[in-house]
């Protein structure tokens, strides 16, 4: 006899852990699933990033890898540190496409592992376009930040992220070359913010004060190879705080094949992605939490079809650039980017194009090297000098459907993913106008690096909210149209990707949307 | 076996006098030897005859490192050799100071002196 639970869980990523903790304070039972296992943080080294460069003679450990995982030459992986590459390990089903390059996981915790950490709200306009009830997300984006804790400052920027939300805790200290950004920015406040432009210090999933027994950021620039303290957060922490409930039960290595709804009844299909073998377990609704392209498989198989889904996703560009009045230091802060700025050059609050810009901080020059036109030595040279004075912008402009934007989800996922030429025009304008801007600002752009469709890690849409005309869509509530008790809590709802990072919204509506299954009792 | 070990204890040795103009310590040395056996890089017939050519001449090391794409076999060695490096303590200070003594001036120069070696090594590998 399968074991019978109020809810499964498909997914720990940002959205599955936040969907399980609402419903687990509503007193139901569950059972969570992913296809990878609890992991420990690998570092547990008390030493910041340069201390470690200086001294460690193990420290190839965490900067390459055990066995060299940075250094395999594949593009996809070396986003990733070393102690994030098995992110992308086990993956039984790759999305083919020479158009269409996205990260896709189903580890622990998932994509959250990799996420850069901004904390942005979209506003009404944006979240009215991506077909999300309003009142109800700005109730659940303090419900969130409560649990996560943000820290932010009240400037330029605070309107298009945290500025509504309450219990907020004061914003990271940037570096040297965010520093001369923002003194310079400072001083013509007026000129850019006439032309559409605004910038400030990133609102940030990471504490600068203790909460709830994690740690305020040690300021160690070791942000994207682990999590001393726990300041940033992660998908492990609200997980490491619900996974003892004697509610929740937790199934690894488990990927759900495809389900069935009888009645009051769903039974999942189970393939353990270890042994192979395949089991049922059976509960009174789901919610699907397994990312935009997991949701798109996993509905393929249960409908027993190739279907053809929209996919929406950021155009993303890389802008390297070298600050000019930089006066480098070698004193750690966050690895996470050092500020944000925002492009809404017609003032509709609608299209608003982003850019997070980092300092080249806390990975090694050879990741860069690789990728230069010159030799090694010489751009070693060259690196020494401008490393610590660079910054690199991620521009991010919004996605809206096309025809020429769709995946199926088969034995092996197909994509396209082709922009329109307005759309093409706009993003490069778009990049035109951050480059004239961060001109403006001191720093001395280099070419831009227009990044593989995919790329982002943005992804939203396969199953849009109340398209009537689609096939499969989602209705308001984020229930899956034509089933009783099947939810999907992520952004496979998004009508629209606004440029900002989702993962807040993405969580927020995860939230609403096990509140919405616990009303439809 | 023995004998692959001191080839590439030699490569390590030309490979870091080339990039750091330092003899390797013996956590480089054993590094290498880890990361090249894990790695199990492949030479064409092509790229075997060039990285003979590099092993027995540094400025041919150079002009080929300039002139090869990222995916050569000749510039993932390097490339792996580079990233060892940069791993070891003692090296730290080739990655991890900006003053070297020069300037913004020194940088433009570096940089219009690889554009040459690398059309001069372009040059080459077309009679090659």
């Amino acid at each position: 006899m399968n074991p019978h639970y109020d809810y499964i869980v498909v997914g720990t990523g940002p959205a599955g852990v936040h969907a399980a903790q609402t419903l687990l304070e509503a007193g139901k039972t569950i059972m969570v699933m992913d296809g990878g296992e609890e992991r420990e943080d690998p570092i547990h080294v008390e030493n910041d990033f340069f201390q470690i460069r200086r001294t460690d003679p193990g420290q190839y450990r965490l900067f390459l890898g055990e066995n060299f995982e940075a250094l395999n030459f594949e593009e996809q992986v070396l986003q990733l540190t070393p102690s994030r590459s098995y992110l992308v390990n086990d993956l039984s089903e790759k999305i083919l496409s020479s158009t269409f390059n996205p990260l896709q996981s189903i580890s622990h915790g998932g994509l959250g592992n990799a996420w850069g950490l901004g904390i942005n709200t979209f506003t009404a306009e944006e979240l009215k376009l991506c077909g999300l009830p309003e009142p109800e997300i700005q109730d659940a984006y303090q419900v969130i930040a409560d649990r996560i804790g943000i820290s932010y400052s009240n400037d330029d920027i605070a309107e298009h992220s945290t500025a509504s939300l309450r219990n907020i805790q004061p914003a990271i200290e940037v570096d040297h070359n965010a520093s001369s950004v923002l003194s310079r920015y400072n001083s013509r406040k007026n000129f850019f913010n006439r032309r559409g432009f605004s910038l400030g210090k990133p609102s940030l999933a990471i504490l600068t004060q203790p909460k709830d027994g994690r740690s305020a950021t040690s300021y160690s620039n070791l942000d994207f190879y682990g999590n001393p303290g726990s300041s940033a957060w992660r998908p492990d922490v609200t997980w490491n705080k619900i996974r003892n409930e004697t509610c929740l039960k937790y199934l690894p290595n488990s990927l759900l094949v495809k389900f069935k709804e009888e009645d009051n009844n769903i039974t999942a299909t189970i393939r353990d992605t270890k042994t192979k073998s395949v089991s049922e377990i059976s509960a009174g609704k789901m919610i699907l939490a397994a990312n935009v392209l997991g949701n798109a498989g996993i509905i393929s198989r249960s409908y027993g079809r190739k279907i053809r889904f929209p996919v929406l996703c950021n155009p993303f560009v890389h802008l390297p650039m070298v600050i000019r009045k930089s006066k480098p230091d070698f004193n750690p802060r966050t690895s996470t980017a050092q500020l944000m700025m925002f492009y809404d050059p017609e003032g509709t609050k609608q299209h608003i194009s982003m850019a997070s810009l980092y300092s080249y901080s806390s990975l090694l020059y050879s990741r860069l090297i690789r990728q230069s036109p010159f030799n090694a030595r010489d751009s070693l040279h060259i690196l020494r000098w401008l490393g610590p004075r660079m910054m690199i912008a991620g521009i991010y402009v919004p996605d809206s459907y096309s025809a020429e934007k769709f995946i199926e989800m088969d034995e092996v996922g197909k994509a396209t993913y082709h922009l329109s030429t307005d759309e093409t025009t706009i993003l490069r304008q778009t990049v035109k106008s951050f480059r004239k801007a961060f001109d403006s600002l001191g720093c001395f752009t280099l070419n831009p690096v227009f990044r593989p469709h995919g790329s982002s890690f943005h992804y939203g849409g396969c199953l849009p909210y109340d398209k009537r005309d689609e096939q499969f869509y989602l209705e308001r509530t984020g229930r899956l149209a034509g089933s009783k008790n099947i939810y999907v809590a992520d952004a496979s709802g998004f009508c629209f990707l606004p440029a900002k990072g989702p993962t807040f919204t993405i969580m927020a509506n995860a939230h609403r949307t096990a509140l919405n299954s616990l009303k439809n009792e | 076996m023995i004998a692959d070990q001191i080839d590439l204890r030699n490569e390590c040795d030309i490979l870091c006098r080339y990039l750091l103009k330092e003899k390797p310590t013996e956590l480089m040395y054993a590094l290498y030897l880890k990361a090249n056996h894990q790695l199990k890089l492949a030479p064409s017939n092509r790229e075997k005859m060039i990285w003979r050519k590099c092993m027995s001449n540094q400025s041919f090391l150079y002009q080929m490192d300039a002139a090869l794409p990222a995916s050569s076999y000749i510039r993932k060695k390097v490339h792996t050799c580079l990233a060892i490096a940069e791993s070891i303590p003692e090296y730290s200070n080739y990655f991890l100071h900006s003053d070297h003594g020069g300037g913004f001036f020194t940088i433009v120069l570096t940089g219009t002196k690889a554009l040459l070696i690398r059309q001069l090594g372009k040059i080459k590998l077309m009679f090659m």
